[in-house]
């Protein structure tokens, strides 16, 4: 009887902590061999502009710009995301995205030129800040509002051609419940 | 009668063959290091619009040409140990010409050349780099002809770009010849670009644009790079009679990648041996004519790309022509496809059948990419049919070919045809010379 008990003592243990470990969602590292951008194709450089998201069934998605995360969840939707990670722009060290401090201008360059770099904490994007004389300091709620800009839609701003803007929004309407489909199984 | 002896044959074939060694060497042995002479304080010495004449030896970088200058070299060469790019171009209207850069420096952020001011022209030079080639900043009218830029052995991100232009306007791109770096050809931003006749291989991307408008491509090659040619976020490009050969060693290579381009015509280009030929997504308003997509895994991949137009491209020996999703609003047709059935009741030349493209191995490799390992397998057929996928959302081809459309006759490789004549005419010759030697013999 106590072995009994011991051993269902012990299986009790392990399934919860089977249960526990499997909870956390953690970042992975970037293959640069073989990852690229869920969205633009482009290979994914293991550099501080690499972003990733995990949906809930632990499926990682990978962008060579957190801009290309943006562009990712306005199609696709919040609703199967497990967790947003981003990198330190100093130190490469992953974060969850909303413990991020965001600095953003239109003459950072990134790799889809959407202008947006993370930080651990606000001194670290203080910093950059005062090394380069430019950038907006913002917080990942206000990352939500920010208005994602690539270099195309900047070149668009210049020769004032909207036409772009116009063709990609008529997409995602017409691909929206396919994709709500398509969600299940993912 | 003796016309020749055998000996004497030999004996000119042997001296033959090390004359061909030694007029064409394929290593040269490094000519003992002399003390370089320092290159700035030659520059310094010079007054605006002089000609400096590198000679035969070496020179030391960094230097900075801060006024109108014409450098010239007599096979020079500028070694650059330092952190800093070993020529920068500050005041524009300069000419360097004909001269060896070596860039010693391993950072994939420097260059060998940086430019930062408009008008100036760099023509035949030879840049070995550590890290990037040439760096144009908001740099317009540059011209860029016959320059040879070869980086390290070792692959992977300590590689920088080749040619790097941010920002830079009316650019011409011509003859280049590049090796072993990361992007061949990297403009970001920028309007009205001419880039012909150019060569990239063993790179990560041939030819990359992004955010670029007005573009010719024509008439380049790309050969054994991760992509022959990304093509991003561009209006209004024209890419033509290039050649994009294989590219297949990366899992994501392919031939020539639209993503994000509207009002392009890319025509005649050769897609050959490729993971994937010609990838399109979110791509609308182009014009796809007369390419030929011939051996590559598959030939085209088409992606939420819709009103584009895709006419008399010959699709044959992929292994498979064509997969596309959410792509079904595109004009295709006249397209020869060698693994269509075809049925033409009118004599017409084009098919009564239309040619349609199953979406449903893309549709299951999209959302998990692992399952590529079914690709070709038995039992998709099978699957295929078991799982109609709505056709409405593929590709369709309405009428296609029933014979391949008339390519222009190898107008892609004009070299290839450059060597057969002489080597032709060498067999010819060495075949009459046995055959006299040996009818002299026999008498």
């Amino acid at each position: 009887m106590k072995t009994m008990l011991k051993l269902m003592l012990i299986s009790i243990v392990v399934v919860l902590t089977a249960g526990c470990g499997k909870e956390e969602y953690a970042a992975v590292p970037i293959d640069e061999n073989v990852d690229k951008c869920v969205v633009c194709n482009m290979q994914i450089k293991d550099d501080q502009y690499a972003v990733q998201l995990q949906l809930k069934d632990y499926k990682t998605l990978k962008f060579d710009d957190l801009g290309d995360m943006y562009v990712w969840t306005k199609e696709h939707g919040e609703d199967n995301i497990g967790a947003k990670f981003v990198r330190d722009y100093y130190t490469k060290e992953w974060l969850h995205l909303k413990d991020a401090v965001y600095v953003y201008d239109e003459n950072i360059r990134t790799p889809m030129a959407f202008g947006v770099l993370s930080f651990k904490d606000q001194a670290s994007a203080d910093k950059f800040v005062q090394e380069h004389g430019m950038g907006t300091l913002m917080t990942s709620a206000e990352l939500e509002n920010h208005e994602w800009k690539s270099g195309m839609d900047m070149m668009d701003d210049m020769h004032g051609d909207g036409e772009h803007g116009h063709g990609s929004e008529a997409h995602d309407t017409s691909e929206s419940d396919e994709h709500g489909g398509n969600s299940g199984h993912e | 009668m003796h016309i020749l002896r055998s000996g004497t044959v030999f004996r000119a074939f042997f001296v033959f063959m090390i004359t061909i060694t030694v007029l064409f060497p394929i290593g040269v042995p490094a000519a003992a290091e002399e003390q370089p002479v320092p290159l700035q304080p030659l520059i310094d010495a010079a007054a605006p619009g002089d000609t400096l004449i590198l000679e035969q030896r070496s020179y030391s970088g960094p230097a900075v040409i801060d006024k109108p200058l014409k450098i010239l070299g007599n096979d020079g060469k500028i070694v650059n140990r330092s952190a800093q790019p070993a020529l920068s171009l500050t005041a524009g209207q300069t000419q360097l010409d004909g001269f060896t850069v070596l860039q010693l420096h391993r950072d994939p952020l420097v260059p060998a050349i940086h430019i930062t001011s408009p008008g100036s022209s760099l023509s035949s030079l030879s840049i070995k780099t550590y890290g990037a080639g040439i760096y144009l900043r908001e740099a317009d009218d540059i011209t860029l002809d016959s320059n040879t830029i070869v980086g390290s052995q070792k692959s992977g991100s300590t590689r920088g770009n080749a040619l790097d232009l941010l920002d830079s306007s009316n650019i011409t791109i011509t003859g280049n010849s590049i090796a072993r770096l990361q992007d061949g050809v990297y403009v970001e931003g920028g309007n009205s670009f001419t880039v012909q006749d150019n060569d990239v291989s063993w790179s990560r991307y041939g030819f990359h644009f992004m955010f670029t408008k007005n573009l010719d491509l024509s008439r380049n090659r790309s050969m054994s790079n991760v992509t022959g040619a990304m093509i991003m976020s561009v209006r209004e490009a024209e890419i033509t009679d290039n050649r994009f050969e294989e590219q297949n060693s990366s899992v994501n290579a392919q031939g020539l990648l639209l993503y994000d381009v509207s009002a392009s015509y890319v025509a005649r280009n050769s897609i050959q041996g490729n993971r994937v030929g010609i990838f399109v997504q979110q791509s609308s308003d182009n014009q796809l004519l007369s390419n030929e997509i011939s051996s590559n895994f598959i030939g085209i991949q088409m992606l939420n790309a819709e009103g584009n137009m895709l006419r008399q491209n010959l699709f044959s020996a992929n292994v498979v022509p064509a997969q596309a999703i959410d792509s079904s609003d595109n004009a295709a047709d006249q397209n020869y496809w060698d693994s269509a059935q075809v049925l033409d009741l009118d004599g017409s030349g084009l098919s009564d059948l239309p040619y349609i493209v199953n979406p449903f191995f893309l549709q299951i490799t999209r959302s998990t990419p692992q399952l590529q390992l079914l690709f070709h397998s038995p039992g998709l057929p099978l699957l295929e049919q078991l799982f109609p996928v709505d056709q409405e959302r593929g590709l369709s081809d309405a009428s296609p070919l029933l014979k391949p459309p008339e390519l222009p006759a190898d107008a892609n490789s004009p070299e290839a045809h450059k060597g057969v004549l002489p080597a032709s005419l060498i067999l010819l010759g060495i075949t009459l010379i046995s055959i006299f030697n040996f009818r002299g013999k026999a008498q």
